[in-house]
């Protein structure tokens, strides 16, 4: 049903297919850094997510005025000193409502400055479309990483610590290897994996399935024509 | 159809291929090996430890069915029992007080982390045991380095009522010789690892798979004689060092590792010298992770590493004999060179 419904709609969706089935972190391995080490409570993963989406959308929408006849190594260094100028409210709003957090994420919140959506991706994905496109992709783009900094953060705080945005579950037993980092490379493997495996699936024409299955073996093919 | 049923007969009539056949013998031979340390777990700790294994055994098939059919196979490859010995070995390595779900978490670890994602049977590139050991050790390591006495009733529920006590191995690290007897030591007499400590099966199942050439003496006698060279040198405690030797050799998984872990066929080299290599670097890294590192035991550690290696074990040594080998015959040859025409002159 699933699959129906996105063959049917697949124009829009695709408008839109940054925030899952072409997502920054799970499909093209970008940005996975700050998750994997900070993102290990929900708190900081919404703190991560919050700093994301503000320095990327606001960076990215500006730099794009920046005119394309400045080499690249120009522009790529104002895409950076423009984040990085809009990095200094945002790290103040964020002290203000997770001192900890900020605290704990340490060297990968100020590292969101140079993340690859501003530093490559602005010049070879988002400075191609017109500006509205250009935003709704980006948002999605954003808004697909804080989904899944949100989801990591979530399942590693449940099972890691027993507790979910520092309130205590009352779980018997709980795996506090998930706060270490390599907990997280495993995970979002797991996760990108099963990305995939959906991505593949919907996807996939309901015709081009039924012709491949028959294919590979041709023994099969006049049982299936009786 | 008559086309299909003559494929399905002539499959059945197929001789096995030589790849069939490797597997069946070492498979076959390893699993048969680690059944006598099964028993001598059973007798030491109870019935526990057999519903420990077959836990472990019942989610590691499961498990793996359901990632072969994700990969597209229909059925196991001809004699691929991996997926009864790397559970297998997993439960002999952890203490018999380990609650269930654990040694289940450490099956599935084994077989979706270290197994199918670099593409199944004799593809992996580190020994799925030792990773599932390594991570659970990292994970829980007041249950996994908490052992029982041997004889203690445990009960067959999922969590122990015994006093649990520690391996010689934290003893070691904090440089107190532990007071057992000779043949205690021999017999397992101690707390430790479940199938690990009962040091004459042990020696008896490494010589009968040695004696089948199921795993390599290069391996065997590199690692344990690297780590009994350095144990003899470099004593941890204070009480002589044969005692050092022998204490080193015992404690915590070197001497089920070199037998059943080190030579697993898949992981490790292919030539005779990266064997010995590889052996020679896994003992002296076990031993190095021993005295200057934190954790209790250190085996899994230092097999992920070697494992990561291995190729190159074989490239290097491979490189280096042809170097040595090189190098005598020039000097043979300039010796000829020097001494045949003295040789001619009377």
């Amino acid at each position: 049903m699933i699959r129906r419904f996105y063959q049917k709609h697949k124009h829009t969706l695709t408008l839109f297919d940054g925030f899952f089935l072409n997502n920054t972190v799970l499909e093209r391995g970008l940005v996975i850094a700050p998750i994997i080490v900070a993102g290990n409570t929900m708190k900081n993963a919404v703190m991560l997510s919050i700093a994301f989406v503000i320095i990327t959308f606001f960076t990215v929408l500006v730099s794009s005025f920046i005119p394309k006849k400045l080499p690249y190594t120009i522009r790529a260094i104002m895409h950076t000193v423009l984040a990085a100028i809009l990095f200094i409210p945002v790290s103040y709003f964020l002290q203000g409502y997770f001192p900890e957090a900020v605290y704990k994420a340490g060297i990968f919140l100020p590292l969101l400055v140079t993340n690859s959506l501003i530093v490559s991706k602005g010049e070879s994905r988002f400075f191609k479309k017109t500006r509205g496109v250009m935003a709704v992709d980006l948002l999605s783009h954003v808004l697909g990483f804080s989904l899944v900094a949100c989801i990591v953060g979530a399942i590693r705080e449940i099972l890691g610590s027993g507790s979910f945005w520092e309130i205590p579950l009352g779980l018997g037993e709980t795996a506090p290897m998930l706060m270490f980092p390599f907990a997280g490379f495993i995970l979002l493997g797991f996760l990108a994996a099963a990305l995939q495996k959906f991505r593949l699936y919907v996807t996939r024409e309901p015709k081009a399935l039924a012709k491949e299955e028959t294919a590979p073996d041709g023994s099969e093919q006049p049982e299936s024509a009786n | 159809m008559g086309e299909t049923i003559q494929i399905g007969k002539s499959r059945k009539k197929q001789p096995l291929d030589e790849a069939s056949k490797m597997r069946r013998k070492k498979n076959g031979d390893i699993l048969f090996a680690l059944i006598p340390v099964l028993l001598m777990a059973v007798y030491y700790f109870g019935v526990r430890s057999l519903f420990l294994a077959a836990y472990a055994i019942i989610f590691s098939v499961a498990s793996d069915y359901l990632c072969l059919r994700l990969t597209g196979q229909k059925k196991w490859q001809r004699y691929d029992l991996s997926s009864l010995i790397s559970p297998l070995i997993l439960v002999l390595i952890l203490p018999a007080s380990i609650p269930y779900w654990i040694a289940i978490v450490g099956v599935l670890i084994a077989n979706l982390v270290a197994k199918y994602p670099f593409g199944g049977y004799g593809k992996n590139i580190f020994n799925p045991a030792a990773v599932a050991f390594a991570i659970l050790a990292i994970g829980w390591p007041d249950r996994v380095f908490a052992y029982p006495q041997p004889f203690d009733s445990l009960g067959i529920s999922s969590t122990v009522q015994a006093s649990l006590g520690q391996g010689i191995a934290y003893r070691l690290q904090l440089g107190g010789a532990p007071s057992i007897s000779g043949m205690d030591r021999l017999l397992g007499h101690f707390a430790g690892p479940m199938g690990a400590t009962c040091i004459l099966v042990l020696i008896a199942c490494g010589i009968y798979l040695l004696a089948r050439r199921t795993i390599s003496w290069q391996i065997v006698l590199g690692t344990l004689g690297s780590s009994a060279l350095i144990a003899f040198l470099f004593p941890r405690i204070l009480v002589g060092r044969l005692d050092s030797v022998s204490f080193e050799m015992i404690a915590g998984i070197l001497l089920f590792g070199a037998v059943f872990m080190a030579s697993d066929p898949v992981t490790s080299p292919k030539t005779g010298w990266g064997k010995a290599l590889y052996g020679v670097l896994l003992g002296t890294l076990t031993m190095l992770f021993r005295y200057f590192g934190k954790m209790e035991i250190t085996f899994a550690y230092a097999l992920l590493l070697c494992n990561a290696v291995a190729p190159k074990c074989d490239e290097y040594m491979a490189v280096a004999v042809k170097g040595v080998k090189a190098g005598c015959r020039a000097l043979l040859k300039k010796a000829g060179s020097e001494t045949s025409p003295q040789e001619v002159q009377p």
